[in-house]
């Protein structure tokens, strides 16, 4: 267990505070409550994009980077389909600059045409860098597609399409803000070499006043039952075919997710997994392969993916995994062997959360 | 655990900031006791649950015919 105290101000921010003095740093983490899963089919990659425009400074800070630069910090941030999550690491002793920009930045975003445009550009320089123009690049957007129906789900955290992207006005983003980037829909956490109530202090100083957000009641649509299976080929320039064979599982809190997790890592999770052993070093069809879950709040997936050797078919390799996932569901695994995965999950498996 | 996130100070304020965001700090803890205590028999009933046909989507990707 991390150690840590808290308090919740009147404006609703949720406050953490993790003590730990044996280093000079201190860390401030500020979530967003809002993801892709918060967007709407026609305007994706929202969230994403949103993100890039924190940081393009505010009615008092022209640029936030060099804010934080300037007192020895650094920055950055991540989106995945629940959250937008920014992080600050500096030196302690200049907690409070940090406080004072993410306070300003939650309150006095500057949203003006010139920065909505650089990262607009900078946000489709890097759908098409990483999504378009990368071999297998655009594969989870055809799962996402083909998986899932009506939950958002369906797109990735860039977004569906690059002209979502390009047709979000002043207006929208505006709204976004305000919908969004208020203390009641954020969590803050502080740790390092600080104290609890000196940080209690300056957060009420830097936070109290800004005004709670008027929220709306975030329904998403539920994903269907799905009742068949689903397939599709997509073509393209690429050395040697890919498979993505995906299943839906429950949703982060619900009763057996960490079952399913537990099963991606039996089947994926470091060399002597179940997939290496039977389709890597037994086999000849894949080159490799790999199982995960995504750990969405939301109902999700459990992915099977691999990259065929040269001159195979995927769906050669799909025969070949299905009937290896046939035996694995009629042979139990050895109570010694998951023994052993759980040993190797305590000392480093990292958890699921999607940076972009 | 000593996953590089826990070691990690800012790993440590991500995840705790993560688990308030999913209601309960205290999560991390007692998911990681209740993933460490899964059974074969419960992994064996939710293969067969979830690695249904009947639940997946397949995706083919595939090398574009040469012209």
């Amino acid at each position: 267990m991390i150690k840590h105290k808290s308090f919740i101000l009147d404006n609703g921010l949720q406050v953490l505070v993790h003590e730990d003095h044996s280093s000079e740093m201190a860390v401030v983490n500020l979530l967003y409550k809002v993801g892709s899963r918060n967007e709407v089919a026609g305007k994706t990659g929202l969230a994403h994009y949103f993100e890039h425009l924190m940081f393009s400074g505010t009615k008092h800070i022209p640029e936030f980077d060099s804010a934080i630069e300037r007192v020895g910090g650094e920055c950055n941030a991540f989106t995945n389909t629940d959250i937008t999550n920014f992080y600050i690491t500096l030196p302690a002793i200049n907690l409070d600059t940090a406080l004072w920009l993410e306070a300003d930045r939650m309150q006095f975003l500057n949203l003006k045409e010139k920065p909505i445009n650089t990262q607009k550009q900078v946000v489709i320089e890097e759908f098409k860098q990483r999504y378009l123009n990368q071999p297998y690049g655009d594969a989870m957007h055809h799962v996402r597609q083909l998986a899932f129906t009506k939950h958002p789900y369906r797109w990735p955290t860039i977004g569906e399409k690059i002209e979502d992207i390009e047709k979000f006005d002043r207006d929208e983003l505006l709204a976004f803000y305000e919908q969004n980037y208020a203390p009641n829909n954020a969590v803050l956490c502080i740790a390092g070499k600080v104290n609890f109530e000196e940080v209690k202090a300056r957060v009420h100083y830097w936070f109290d006043e800004i005004p709670k957000g008027k929220l709306k009641a975030k329904s998403i649509i539920t994903e269907p039952i799905q009742d068949g299976i689903r397939r599709k080929q997509v073509f393209s320039n690429i050395p040697t075919e890919a498979l993505y064979k995906v299943y839906k599982i429950p949703g982060r809190l619900e009763n057996n997710y960490l079952t399913c997790d537990l099963i991606s890592d039996v089947l994926g999770f470091g060399r002597s997994a179940y997939l290496e052993q039977k389709l890597i070093k037994n086999s000849s069809l894949f080159a490799n392969c790999q199982s995960y879950v995504l750990g969405n709040i939301d109902p999700g997936l459990l992915i099977i993916t691999g990259k065929m050797e040269k001159g195979i078919t995927a769906e050669e390799a799909e025969a070949e995994l299905d009937s290896t996932l046939e035996i694995f569901k009629e042979v139990p695994i050895a109570q010694q062997n998951l023994q052993k995965i759980k040993t190797k999950l305590k000392q480093c498996k990292p958890t699921n959360q999607y940076p972009y | 655990m000593q996953t590089y996130e826990s070691v990690s100070l800012l790993g440590r304020a991500m995840k705790l900031a993560y688990y308030a965001y999913l209601g309960d700090t205290q999560l991390m803890k007692k998911e990681f006791e209740r993933k460490m205590a899964i059974s074969v028999e419960e992994i064996q009933q939710a293969t067969s649950t979830y690695l249904n046909q009947d639940l997946a989507s397949v995706i083919y990707y595939k090398c574009s015919p040469k012209n």
